[in-house]
């Protein structure tokens, strides 16, 4: 089996709004090795979530409609300008940090063949409801490498989120064990890809 | 810097630009580290 040290492949969020998450993912490799070696790429809609569906849940569909509560941030939109400010605050080029805007059913088919050539080292996904991570999942699993890493943001936070790795697992009769991010709280879930039935990229 | 301070700094760093817990995103970076390390 081998190490993740060995990892080949990108690194790619999905549901960036400002950027924060990729941008780390950036920061780290500059302070550790004096430079960016593996690229993010960002996709984003920057025109916040898509409506929540009835696999989501009732709290989704509360947070979606109390459109002035103090989460909502305008449907979780970050204009595309701002992150691009922020990119260029950082000191990253658009080839270190790749934004792809757009809906996920235009931008991920478009950019499977040339992740799939890339390779994905670690996917986060970060797109709250049931139909984005299920199409996450579905168009970009297939891209990780083995022993890539997943990451599922809203695991325990929404319903949808849960159902779809859930689905998308059964689905392609994965033995993948989800596990727990957090310390004391559960913040996150996350799961190392193995080799099985799932056609590779 | 060591590790931790690495991994805090850059959490630290990005926070007005994240919804993240910063557990989850601490977690995020040591993978993008472990993934690097040894890169050619």
């Amino acid at each position: 089996m081998p190490s993740i040290e060995t990892l080949e492949g990108a690194l790619v969020e999905c549901g960036t709004w400002m950027g924060g998450a990729s941008f780390a993912m950036l920061l780290a490799q500059r302070y550790a090795f004096g430079r960016i070696v593996k690229p993010v790429w960002m996709f984003d809609s920057f025109q916040g979530l898509p409506p929540a569906s009835p696999r989501d849940g009732p709290a989704a569909r509360s947070w979606q409609n109390d459109v002035r509560g103090p989460t909502y941030r305008d449907n979780c939109t970050a204009p595309l300008n701002e992150v691009t400010m922020a990119r260029r605050h950082f000191g990253f080029t658009d080839s270190e940090a790749v934004i792809v805007p757009g809906w996920f059913d235009d931008t991920l088919p478009a950019s499977r063949a040339a992740l799939s050539a890339e390779k994905i080292a670690l996917l986060r996904i970060d797109c709250d409801w049931y139909n984005p991570v299920s199409l996450c999942l579905a168009e970009l699993a297939p891209a990780v490498v083995d022993e890539g890493r997943i990451i599922l943001d809203d695991y325990y936070v929404w319903d949808g989120c849960a159902r779809a790795a859930h689905d998308f697992l059964s689905r392609n009769d994965l033995p993948w064990r989800l596990r727990a991010i957090g310390r004391g709280e559960d913040v996150g879930a996350w799961m190392v890809k193995s080799s099985g039935r799932l056609p590779s990229g | 810097m060591d590790r931790e301070a690495l991994i805090a700094r850059a959490v630290d760093e990005v926070a007005p630009y994240t919804m993240v817990h910063p557990d989850g995103l601490a977690f995020t970076v040591a993978v993008v580290i472990d993934a690097v390390d040894r890169d050619p």
